[in-house]
């Protein structure tokens, strides 16, 4: 009874966020840009054209007139046109964003494995070399470029050594089914096990080169969390009535430390969102990220607005998300 | 006026010196101390390159070799030469200024603007403290690098809007921290003291407050300034940052990926520099989190 009350007041109180983050993007959208019509036509300078954009997007009104209608539209589906493509901006990001929640849901799993395995093994060896050496691990994948985490994966593992292939979802000339967009899981849906064998060997790579980016912070609470509970008398009391030391910590440390994990789940998949980009365009992956970057590169403005509200979208979800998995694990969140 | 400005520079000396002893602390950590001694030494040829740049290591950007076009690391050229034969490693050592700068600009900035909107959040309470936290969640709700990247765009790509993008993204993160250790000083006496006396706000603000607040802040802003030189050159990167002929770490990356095949060595060392250099500031910043973590502190 309780958790479906939380979960609604919860959800309400998303909805002052996403008209900040509207309200935000209309700022960025129409009064940082210095000539708004020029941007949206991207590198189109027809005159007639400039012209009717002023007049469809009302860019010679007030602001606050500007506004309303920019709501309306955001609202109504009506994302602008994107100059290089041609095509609704919002058509694209459906087009592309269920690839990158697959790659996200991937990547934080693994960067999850990855925090948990090394953020416990370093709290139980606490002040070691084995500890650290595993801060030296993490610490490196927080101070790694993007670029540069992939472009030498890249070179590494699909020209040095050709065990994983160089981009894309799918092997060229293989199309899989599309249902929910995700390949992983139409694949998986349609029994396709082959095309779900080569998806799978597809994501891989980029997955892992996102996770080794983002494990990091969730690595350095784990183990400090840990550390915090190890110290504690139950602890003491655990091991003193001669339980396995296995038990002690993942039973009795680790199920203590797990809600300081899901806050930093959160914090953990904004940190992936914003490597996707990259990313992403280093794998040739055709989610939003790969769009975002082309969009810059094309000066496709209209477009980078509407990624840019996808991926805070994104992120408020994944706190969500974060807080719902926190209410499940900490009971007394919810008193 | 001259009282005044006496109180401000002990109010700052006080500051910089709880700062100090904290970095000083350090020297018990000889991890941490390394990646300082990494940060100290890229500002230091950061100031080199400015001075005497040319003196020291000439360098014409628009010096065209084809004879010497993707030439592979050798005595040289350290770092190889790009596909029109200019040598990288001087195009490296050259954009050290940029890179260096840049992002301590971006978080000094950021921390004053984060300080003063924190710590009066804190202190006033009520509607502007609401007002504050809401603010900081929208800027929460986009990750950095996206918004940054939104935000350069609409302005125009340049070294400048860049700068200016990455500080609209990154002050909320000051406020945020500054709020949080001002709340704890709203409990303390001696200021509960000062506001039923009657001393002005700004006052205490000023003698009980930012003296308080800051060096934390600053103890956290030396390891930020790493992260905001990653998102700096990813901007570069991406063309929304330094514009040719300027020498750029993420912009060099960018150039150099088409080449990966005939010539690793052209985006791989200015990237691995920035590896470098955030490694330091990480390293230097894990030192200093541990230093003031209480609940870490209390285990050893």
């Amino acid at each position: 009874m309780r958790i479906p009350r939380f979960l609604l007041v919860r959800l309400a109180s998303i909805i002052p966020v996403l008209v900040g983050v509207t309200f935000l993007s209309f700022i960025v959208a129409r009064v940082m840009v210095p000539n708004a019509a020029r941007a949206w036509a991207g590198l189109i300078t027809n005159a007639a054209v400039i012209h009717q954009l002023t007049v469809e997007y009302h860019l010679n009104d007030p602001l606050w007139q500007q506004y309303g209608y920019y709501m309306y539209d955001i609202v109504t589906g009506n994302w602008g046109l994107s100059p290089s493509t041609k095509l609704p901006v919002l058509y694209e990001i459906e087009n592309y964003f269920p690839a990158t929640v697959e790659l996200v849901i991937v990547a934080s799993i693994l960067s999850i494995l990855f925090a948990t395995v090394f953020g416990v093994y370093a709290a139980v060896k606490h002040d070691t070399k084995a500890d650290h050496a595993i801060r030296l691990t993490y610490l490196s994948g927080i101070a790694t470029p993007p670029f540069l985490a992939a472009l030498v994966a890249s070179i590494v593992f699909t020209h040095l050594i050709r065990v994983f292939p160089s981009g894309g979802e799918l092997s060229p000339g293989l199309v899989a089914p599309r249902i929910t967009g995700m390949v992983i899981l139409d694949t998986l849906i349609t029994g396709k096990f082959g095309l779900f064998a080569n998806a799978l060997y597809h994501i891989i790579l980029p997955a892992s080169v996102l996770a080794f980016l983002g494990y990091g912070i969730g690595a350095r609470v784990l183990r400090a969390s840990m550390i915090e509970s190890l110290n504690q008398d139950y602890i003491r009391t655990a091991r003193s009535k001669g339980l396995a030391e296995s038990r002690v910590i993942w039973s009795h440390a680790f199920r203590n430390s797990l809600t300081t994990a899901t806050t930093v789940l959160a914090l953990n998949v904004s940190a992936l969102l914003g490597g996707t980009l990259v990313v992403e365009y280093i794998f040739s992956w055709p989610g939003i990220g790969s769009f975002a970057v082309n969009s810059i590169l094309n000066y496709d403005f209209p477009s980078v607005i509407g990624t840019t509200l996808v991926y805070a979208i994104g992120v408020v979800l994944a706190n969500l998300v974060a807080d719902v998995l926190y209410t499940y694990l900490d009971p007394r969140v919810r008193l | 006026m001259s009282q005044r400005l006496r109180r401000t520079t002990t109010s700052l000396m006080v500051q910089f010196r709880s700062a100090f002893s904290i970095l000083s602390s350090l020297r018990t950590k000889p991890v941490s101390a390394t990646g300082a001694g990494v940060i100290v030494f890229f500002y230091l040829l950061a100031v080199v390159v400015l001075l005497f740049g040319q003196y020291v290591l000439p360098f014409n950007d628009r010096a065209i070799d084809l004879a010497h076009e993707l030439a592979p690391p050798s005595l040289a050229h350290p770092f190889g030469t790009d596909q029109l034969g200019s040598d990288l490693f001087r195009q490296v050592v050259y954009a050290i200024p940029i890179d260096m700068f840049v992002p301590l600009a971006i978080v000094i900035v950021a921390l004053i603007v984060g300080a003063l909107i924190g710590t009066i959040a804190a202190f006033r309470g009520g509607w502007a403290d609401e007002l504050l936290m809401r603010i900081t969640d929208i800027f929460r709700a986009f990750p950095g690098l996206v918004l940054a990247l939104a935000i350069a765009a609409a302005l125009g790509a340049s070294i400048a809007n860049a700068m200016l993008a990455l500080m609209v993204v990154w002050w909320p993160a000051y406020a945020r921290i500054a709020r949080g250790e001002a709340l704890a000083l709203n409990s303390k006496d001696y200021v509960k003291f000062s506001k039923i006396t009657g001393v002005s706000q700004r006052r205490i603000i000023l003698t009980h407050f930012f003296p308080n607040v800051t060096p934390i802040l600053i103890a956290y802003a030396t390891a930020d300034i790493g992260t905001v030189l990653v998102l700096f050159s990813v901007l570069g990167y991406l063309g929304l940052g330094a514009q040719v002929p300027v020498p750029e770490w993420g912009r060099i990356v960018f150039t150099g990926q088409d080449f990966i095949q005939q010539a690793w060595w052209y985006p791989i060392f200015p990237a691995v520099t920035i590896f470098v250099v955030v490694m330091g500031f990480s390293l230097l910043g894990d030192g200093l989190r541990d230093l003031l973590d209480p609940r870490l502190k209390s285990t050893r």
